[in-house]
């Protein structure tokens, strides 16, 4: 998955990012200031960069200026309109104000890596290939069959791996905002994909919240 | 109505009144004194003409011996002789006093038979003439006799007349010219009145910068001067209280801003928690993260309580040696000062300031606090007190010092000099604003002077004991 760099001079929240950025399979590198942002990012080559921009020493916007050609992702308390269009002006991909949702900032991380095509194109495990692009899931070499919600709800939960995703916000991912099915219907298609991929004891039902896919 | 027109008005009514009576009480007083002129005159003349007609009449009447005769003959010469002078000469016996001819009419006839041996006078006006009349008693033999004296004074009633035109021509000109002056005069007298009008009105409309410009030392320019001074002290006021309104706002404002790392860190953790398969290491880091935020919090809703009441109390004005007082921070202070291995230098006499001992403390604390973590290790800082009426307590330090741009900001609620440091040592950035207000309810002035990369030195001025 990607390289991420994380700038934000609250340690616990640059820890709180890393932490939810590595359990979807990312690596990261936190760093707590504007210049030692810069040195990071010339000794190696980021994916993507969330930074902040209240910070120490050089500021976010600053920072951003240098930065190029990262993909940024400003992530900020300053929620004024003149804060974001300058923002964007430079270029950044996305601009989120805290205080954010992990889920959220999941999605938009990965929404950026789509678009600038960081992103993995396949996932693999307990032999089970899916590839995104081509939207196909192969088990030992053989193709399996699969409906496209399931394959919706299939790539929502790996996005969000090792986090538990309630019957609600998998029919969001998967259905839409303006489906109202049954969180039945949830369960229906969990069920078919454990047996097609087999994959029985890595999508885990979590007591009182929903499923984990877990690795 | 306007004042001025009500002044103006009022001016005009009385100075016209006033003027007209005094013209027709002159002409007046002067027609009566021509008229009892004209009468005095013709008294004289009635009896000058009686005299020498009765002593003709007694020489007339020796030759003729009959009365009437002789009567004609005399008349016939005066009445002509005195025609040429415009006067009527009639002499009638007592028993026929009609007047004939010009002098028609039964009340002149009534009015002009005298008493015996008295005048009577009598003027008349009839066909745009006045003639007056002397009518009385002939002497000696002919004392039955009445000799009618009549003479045309019709221009007397003309020279009047021409006068009172004449007097109300120029009380014409001397009114206008009146209301000239007059009306100038209250113009010029009304025109402060008019610019402290445009002038309130133009406050009222919302121009609170305009003032009234009056000069001259009259009650009506002291007015003007009240006014613009009550002016001066709303439009100060009301600056004072948009400060306040803003310095509200803004701390509003900082302390949402201020909540919501916390919050954010908080909430994420545990969403964290409940959502992810974590590991114990990471389980237990996350408990630490929302462990120390909510610590944090608590800390920065002390200080705002602490904040809040400074704000709110009266303080009891006690005694504070400042020697003592300053050992007791000492103490406080010296796991801090051992810590950083920075020297504090105090040099303090007997100074006595009063105010709230515990508030004062606090004060030093938080100064000497501040100096410290501006100061490098081993650094020096020094602190010392002088002055008698007006005590002065001034803290140095050689630490890294700040720009005047910083200067200016740091009594702000919230506001960090170095926002990412103060955070790290748990700072809430209201230490300061504490200093101020306490220094406020002491009547102190607290002045700060600093140099990047020099150091800083706060002054403490009490002002009044």
């Amino acid at each position: 998955m990607a390289n991420i760099l994380i700038v934000d001079d609250e340690k616990s929240i640059n820890n709180l990012i890393a932490n939810n950025l590595k359990l979807v399979g990312h690596t990261c590198v936190q760093i707590y200031d504007g210049s030692a942002a810069l040195e990071a990012a010339a000794k190696q080559v980021f994916d993507l960069a969330l930074l902040d921009i209240m910070l120490p020493k050089l500021t976010g916007f600053e920072v951003m200026e240098r930065l190029t050609p990262t993909p940024v992702i400003f992530l900020t308390a300053l929620d004024s309109l003149n804060d974001r269009i300058k923002g964007f002006d430079l270029g950044a991909d996305d601009y989120i104000i805290k205080p954010f949702e992990t889920l959220e900032l999941l999605a938009r991380v990965n929404a950026v890596l789509r678009r600038t095509k960081k992103n993995a194109e396949t996932f693999e495990a307990n032999g089970t290939t899916v590839s995104f692009r081509a939207r196909t899931v192969c088990r030992d070499g053989e193709s399996v069959d699969i409906t496209p919600k399931e394959f919706d709800l299939l790539e929502a939960l790996i996005m969000n791996r090792n986090i538990a995703l309630s019957r609600e916000k998998l029919l969001e991912l998967a259905w839409g905002y303006d489906y109202f099915g049954e969180t039945r219907t949830v369960d229906n298609h969990i069920q078919k994909l454990r047996v097609k991929l087999h994959w029985e004891n890595i999508i885990k039902t979590v007591y009182k919240l929903g499923y984990r896919l877990e690795l | 109505m306007k004042l001025w027109l009500k002044i103006f008005i009022v001016t005009l009514i009385l100075f016209l009144a006033a003027f007209y009576a005094g013209i027709f009480f002159l002409s007046n007083i002067v027609y009566k004194t021509s008229l009892d002129n004209a009468r005095a005159q013709a008294f004289a003349q009635h009896n000058f003409v009686a005299n020498l007609l009765a002593s003709n009449l007694a020489m007339i009447l020796e030759r003729e011996r009959d009365m009437d005769k002789a009567r004609d003959v005399a008349m016939d010469y005066y009445a002509k002789y005195y025609e040429k002078r415009g006067v009527r000469l009639e002499l009638l016996p007592q028993k026929d006093v009609t007047v004939r001819g010009s002098l028609g009419g039964a009340r002149v006839q009534e009015q002009l038979t005298p008493e015996f041996g008295r005048r009577q006078s009598l003027i008349v006006s009839q066909d745009g003439h006045m003639v007056i009349y002397v009518s009385g008693y002939m002497a000696g033999h002919f004392s039955d006799h009445i000799l009618i004296y009549s003479q045309d004074i019709t221009d007397i009633a003309q020279a009047q007349h021409a006068l009172t035109n004449r007097l109300i021509f120029s009380g014409v000109i001397v009114t206008l010219l009146f209301l000239a002056v007059l009306y100038l005069l209250l113009n010029r007298l009304m025109k402060p009145v008019r610019v402290l009008q445009q002038t309130s009105e133009q406050i009222a409309a919302g121009a609170y910068d305009v003032r009234a410009d009056i000069k001259g030392n009259d009650e009506i320019a002291l007015l003007g001067l009240r006014f613009n001074s009550m002016a001066d002290e709303i439009l100060s006021r009301m600056d004072e209280e948009r400060q306040n309104a803003l310095a509200k706002q803004q701390f509003i404002d900082n302390l949402a801003h201020e909540l919501r790392t916390p919050l954010t860190t908080i909430y994420g953790y545990a969403e964290f928690l409940q959502r992810a398969k974590a590991s114990d290491d990471d389980r237990i880091s996350a408990t630490d993260h929302i462990m120390q935020q909510v610590q944090r919090m608590q800390a920065l809703s002390a200080k705002l309580l602490e904040l809040s009441i400074t704000r709110r109390t009266d303080i009891d004005k006690e005694e504070i040696h400042l020697a003592s007082c300053l050992e007791r921070v000492c103490e406080m202070l010296l796991p801090s000062l051992g810590q950083e291995q920075v020297k504090l230098a105090i040099s303090c006499g007997d100074q006595i300031v009063y105010g709230s001992e515990v508030l004062i403390e606090q004060l030093l604390i938080n100064l000497l606090d501040n100096a410290v973590k501006a100061s490098p290790k081993g650094g020096r800082i020094s602190l010392k007190v002088f002055g008698e009426d007006a005590v002065v307590i001034e803290i140095a330090d050689q630490g890294r010092g700040m720009a005047p741009q910083q200067i200016e900001r740091i009594f702000e609620p919230f506001y960090r000099v170095d926002a990412a440091r103060s955070r790290a040592l748990g700072g809430a950035g209201l230490g300061l604003s504490l200093c101020k207000q306490i220094a406020d309810v002491h009547n102190a002035r607290i002045d700060v002077v600093s140099r990047v990369g020099e150091g800083t030195t706060v002054t403490l001025c009490f002002t009044t004991p």
